[in-house]
């Protein structure tokens, strides 16, 4: 099956060499080129893709905008003439670094590293751990996964809301996401990540978890429809 | 310079046809359609510059010049694109655009050379891809 991607690029030559490579590789489907940041994250906003091809200095901001403002976590593949931006992509955990201009072997190396990590994450899917740690008020505690209602970010730390209180922590969702049990949990928006046993309803992009009113971004709907069964 | 050449294409001194070869190969048609896309977003790119020299923006002058600069990787220039560079390091070194006047003179001059250097370039392609064809 091929992976989707959307290719962030002002350059117009650079834009369609990227497509061409993409064509070239058979492996890859361009659903869209956006030229600035706002495009980008309005697309990824209602539309789900595995990779993106990310220019660094792009109108409207940075691409690490995009990264910071999209729900959920595709592959990144920075695509930039500077080479100052690769010590922000390792903080952004992006895959590779392509420098403009770039040679299709090069290319081709960057998607097999795509594939390579793809098949990966894919094997170490199998996080059935009960319970995790979290380090709060300066002690580990250990949290049942069925105790936890839901987790949300607050901005460098997020809150576990449990049954019985909340904790505090210094984490993020965006870590979060990769850590926590993935079959008991699901990241519904880039600020929540909820236990889908706790889910008492659903009403358009809202969830109702124990009276709490959690959103659902555009792009996690699909997924969430997928993970609730609803017929 | 390199002065590779094939039976059937004759790159111009101008342009490192080993640069060109490396990401194209030897397919002609395509490099003649990444030459004119250059051309067609050419004077959008270079206005860039101009304008935001003209309102004395030192970072969106950066920004424009740093926009341009891959575009002479994608038509086997890396002389320009490297002059793109060196002139984008040197906004972060100056204060204010009129320290950088005099490189802004010459890279403009550099630039326009270049259009004229890919403007042939894409004349000859496109006039060998149709005898070809």
């Amino acid at each position: 099956m091929k992976l989707s991607c959307i290719i962030v690029e002002d350059l117009q030559v650079a834009a369609d060499y990227l497509k061409g490579c993409c064509e070239k590789s058979g492996r890859i489907e361009v659903k869209a080129h956006c030229t600035n940041v706002t495009e980008a994250i309005n697309f990824l906003d209602t539309n789900t893709v595995d990779l993106i091809f990310l220019d660094v200095e792009i109108p409207g901001g940075q691409g690490f905008d995009v990264l910071d403002k999209i729900a959920y976590s595709p592959k990144v593949i920075l695509t930039t003439s500077k080479t100052e931006y690769a010590y922000n992509g390792f903080e952004y955990n992006v895959t590779d670094f392509l420098k403009k201009p770039f040679s299709y072997q090069r290319f081709s190396d960057a998607l097999k590293k795509i594939e390579a990590t793809t098949t990966t994450s894919k094997n170490n899917d199998t996080n059935n751990d009960d319970h995790i740690f979290i380090k709060s008020d300066g002690k580990l505690i250990r949290l049942k996964n069925d105790d936890i209602l839901y987790i949300e970010s607050m901005g460098d730390y997020v809150k576990f809301v449990s049954t019985e209180r909340k904790y505090v922590a210094l984490n993020t969702i965006k870590n979060l996401e990769t850590k926590v049990n993935t079959r008991q949990f699901i990241k519904v928006h880039r600020s929540y990540i909820v236990n889908i046993s706790k889910v008492d309803n659903i009403r358009e992009n809202t969830l109702l978890v124990k009276g709490a009113e959690i959103p659902v971004s555009k792009a996690s709907k699909a997924e969430v429809i997928r993970r609730f069964n609803i017929i | 310079m390199s002065d590779r050449s094939t039976t059937t294409f004759t790159f111009s001194d101008s342009i490192d046809a080993d640069y060109i070869f490396n990401m194209y190969e030897d397919d002609y048609s395509y490099i003649e359609t990444m030459f004119k896309t250059v051309l067609d977003h050419f004077d959008a790119d270079r206005s860039g510059i101009l304008a935001n020299f003209q309102q004395n923006d030192l970072e969106l002058l950066r920004k424009a010049v740093h926009k341009i600069k891959p575009t002479f990787g994608f038509v086997g220039m890396p002389d320009v694109l490297e002059k793109c560079k060196a002139f984008e390091n040197k906004c972060y070194e100056v204060q204010s655009i009129k320290d950088i006047e005099v490189n802004y003179k010459d890279l403009l001059n550099t630039l326009e050379e270049a259009h004229q250097v890919i403007i042939n370039e894409h004349n000859k392609l496109a006039s060998f891809n149709r005898s070809a064809a």
